[in-house]
């Protein structure tokens, strides 16, 4: 041969012995590519060893067992010694079907992993922040009626709560946590005040917020002797207010000289019979209000508008109050309505009911609050 | 994820029911089985028993009293006698299936590519008569021509003409699929049968079908040897039908050449048949890798040479042709899962 390739010695040696044997019955490549029917480059290639020009592993042996047999030479040992070196030739043609593109609806097993892992990721780090905006106080919810005894065996608990509470309570409206406890001491002051006088326009008026703590407390329709008389006490108890703290304690401290009837005379103001609920925080919004729910006994209470939305819900504890949005329509519910003392502008509006009655959708109308209703 | 389970406990098998030959190959174990289609029957007080299969079977053929049987079941590469199919295929599970008594073997039969479905239907039933847990078929063509190697899953023509016993299958493939087949009822039975009726026509000799096959093997050819000369020459033994007595003469190679022009044009008009009805592009791929033969008529000397010549196109005999359907079969029971497209599944 006029040129060996470098993979003839792979092939065994086939191509050159062909090739010789050829030469040697005086044929042409174009004679035996007429006779065999196999193209000419596919010879050539046979002859130089340049197996990865033919057409795979089956073609290959093919033609050679072919030409092989066409020059008449040992066809089987040709193939052995062909298979033998060909190392370029694959032992198995790879199969490789082509699939038709997938038209289901679902997605594959990869993109469902995915999306499932992506959620999960999503919903931790959701979960995570979530768990760090949230406040201790929040996560405690008040404690019903029923279970009020129960709470009293974790004083811990409660403790915690109502330190929290106050703060809570105090912020939107501005009362610093300390003014409860300078509105607990000065209460008692009112509620020993001397012995009441007949009330006066001007007393029975809302108080200004420049007003001293208890002044407007003390300023009842049935105790007209404390509409001057407290004043000095109690600022002298407590000390101005100052800001909108001041209005807290618009609602009435509740004295047993208060409550008492007017015929009463100021000598029979005696030290009250027993301890008078102190003030507590305030809740509800400031500004117009009328009516003021104050707690002298621990009472569950829910106010609604007329579309059935809650306006508040909270447990009143004793000496908590609740304003009142000024709004129509508006619903009570309560778990004890002997627990609540209703004061409309001010003024003490009958009781709701015995202590401990639950009392639903009582309209919170000023007329009708004050008219016993 | 059951049948994977059973798939462990039992070997699955791939088996090529020929008409001449049945071969199994097991998972994971190769061809484990090569045994002629032949079933010996002996009746006994009316009542049929199995007396041998396979080797055995076939050295009785045509030498059996009058109370055994040796049949072949399958006649032009379909079933023939159903019971006795069934009888052969079940001692052939037998043989291969060691594990048979974990869980019944899932099998995958060639069947050729012209059979009508009443046909495909008779061989799937008899598979499952047999112990088959779970019956495939595979059309021939197909099987032979991943059994050849030929690249059937590129988008590139090739041409497949596998010669069998009963049938000839010519296949032009495609893209994994069968573009184009014909299957032509001549193979080697057909060509027996023409050397026994040349015998007698020419020679006044009744050779068996025994002998007609050896003559086919050892002397065969496609075309007559060059130059007028005779060829090859072999002595044949048959019963003179003249005077009835057992005879001896010599036939040579271009007698048989000249008797098996027949079966011979025969497939070479399936050939141009499917030749004609190929499509121009995978005909141009064709015209550069031509044809493969397969099966145990490709070893008939010279048909490559008159298929060549009959188109005008390269002619390649594929390596081992015997085996190519069972191994084209068994490398689907291998690789179940990326060829499961081309096996019919017939549930």
């Amino acid at each position: 041969m006029a040129s060996q390739g470098p993979s003839d010695a792979t092939a065994g040696g086939v191509g050159t012995l062909l090739a010789e044997e050829r030469k040697r019955q005086g044929l042409t490549l174009n004679q035996v590519s007429d006779m065999l029917r196999i193209r000419q480059p596919y010879l050539e290639a046979i002859e130089r060893g340049r197996i990865e020009e033919l057409l795979g592993r089956t073609y290959a042996l093919g033609f050679v067992r072919a030409y092989a047999d066409y020059l008449r030479l040992d066809v089987g040992e040709i193939i052995r010694r062909f298979k033998e070196g060909a190392t370029g030739l694959d032992r198995r043609t790879e199969l490789f079907f082509p699939s038709p593109v997938s038209e289901g609806r679902f997605p594959g097993r990869i993109a469902i992993a995915a999306s499932v892992a992506a959620a999960v990721i999503v919903y931790g780090i959701w979960h995570n922040m979530a768990s760090r905006n949230r406040s201790v106080a929040e996560s405690v919810p008040n404690v019903p009626v029923e279970l009020a005894g129960q709470g009293a065996e974790k004083p811990s608990e409660d403790k915690a709560v109502d330190e929290a509470k106050p703060a809570e309570g105090a912020s939107p409206e501005g009362a610093p946590a300390g003014n409860a406890t300078a509105m607990s001491t000065s209460v008692p002051a009112g509620a020993s005040a001397p012995p009441l006088s007949p009330a006066s326009p001007t007393a029975v008026s809302p108080p200004p917020p420049s007003m001293p703590v208890v002044a407007p407390a003390v300023v009842t329709k049935t105790s007209p002797a404390m509409a001057t008389a407290p004043i000095a006490p109690a600022s002298t108890g407590t000390g101005p207010v100052s800001g909108p703290a001041s209005a807290v304690p618009a609602f009435p401290a509740p004295s047993p000289a208060a409550a008492v009837t007017p015929s009463s005379p100021p000598a029979m103001a005696t030290p009250a019979p027993k301890a008078p609920t102190p003030d507590g925080p305030v809740y509800g919004a400031e500004g117009n209000v009328r009516v003021v729910l104050r707690a002298k006994a621990e009472s569950w209470i829910q106010v609604q508008d007329a579309k059935g939305n809650v306006v508040g819900m909270r447990l009143l504890k004793p000496g908590e109050s609740f304003r009142v949005p000024n709004l129509s329509g508006l619903i009570l519910s309560t778990g004890n309505a002997g627990g609540i003392e209703v004061a409309v502008d001010g003024k003490a509006a009958p009781a709701l009911g015995a202590s401990g009655a639950v009392r639903k959708n009582i309209p919170l109308d000023p007329e009708k609050l004050l008219a016993g209703g | 994820m059951l049948g994977r389970l059973l798939g462990l406990l039992s070997a699955d098998m791939a088996i090529d029911l020929g008409t001449a030959n049945t071969l199994v190959y097991v998972k994971g174990r190769g061809i484990v089985l090569n045994e002629p289609s032949v079933v010996a029957i002996a009746d006994v007080r009316g009542k049929k028993h199995l007396l041998a299969v396979g080797d055995e079977a076939k050295m009785m053929l045509g030498r059996t009293p009058g109370n055994i049987h040796a049949i072949r079941p399958l006649r032009d590469g379909v079933i023939a006698d159903f019971e006795i199919a069934e009888e052969m295929i079940k001692h052939f599970i037998r043989k291969v299936h060691n594990r048979r008594s974990f869980a019944s073997p899932q099998v995958i039969v060639c069947v050729p590519s012209g059979s009508t479905a009443v046909e495909r239907r008779a061989i799937q039933e008899s598979a499952e008569s047999a112990g088959a847990r779970r019956v495939f078929l595979i059309e021939e063509p197909m099987a032979a021509a991943i059994g050849a190697g030929l690249p059937v899953t590129e988008p590139t023509g090739s041409m497949v003409v596998d010669v069998g016993g009963g049938t000839t299958e010519v296949a032009v493939l495609s893209l994994g699929g069968i573009v184009y087949s014909r299957s032509a009822r001549v193979g080697g039975d057909k060509m027996d049968e023409a050397i026994i009726a040349y015998i007698r026509r020419n020679h006044n000799l009744l050779v068996g079908e025994g002998s007609a096959e050896r003559i086919k093997k050892q002397i065969g050819s496609a075309c007559p040897p060059d130059g007028g000369v005779d060829g090859r020459v072999i002595e044949i033994k048959g019963r003179d039908l003249m005077n009835g007595v057992p005879k001896e003469l010599v036939i040579s190679e271009r007698e048989i050449a000249e008797s098996l022009a027949e079966p011979v044009g025969a497939i070479v008009d399936a050939v141009k048949v499917a030749l004609e009805n190929t499509a121009p592009e995978l005909a141009a791929d064709i015209v550069d890798k031509g044809i493969v033969l397969t099966g145990g008529g490709a070893l008939l000397s010279n048909l490559d040479f008159v298929l060549r010549h009959a188109t005008g196109l390269p002619v390649s005999i594929a390596d081992d042709p015997l085996s190519c359907v069972v191994l084209g079969t068994g490398r689907c029971l291998e690789e179940m899962r990326v060829l499961r497209n081309v096996l019919i599944n017939p549930y």
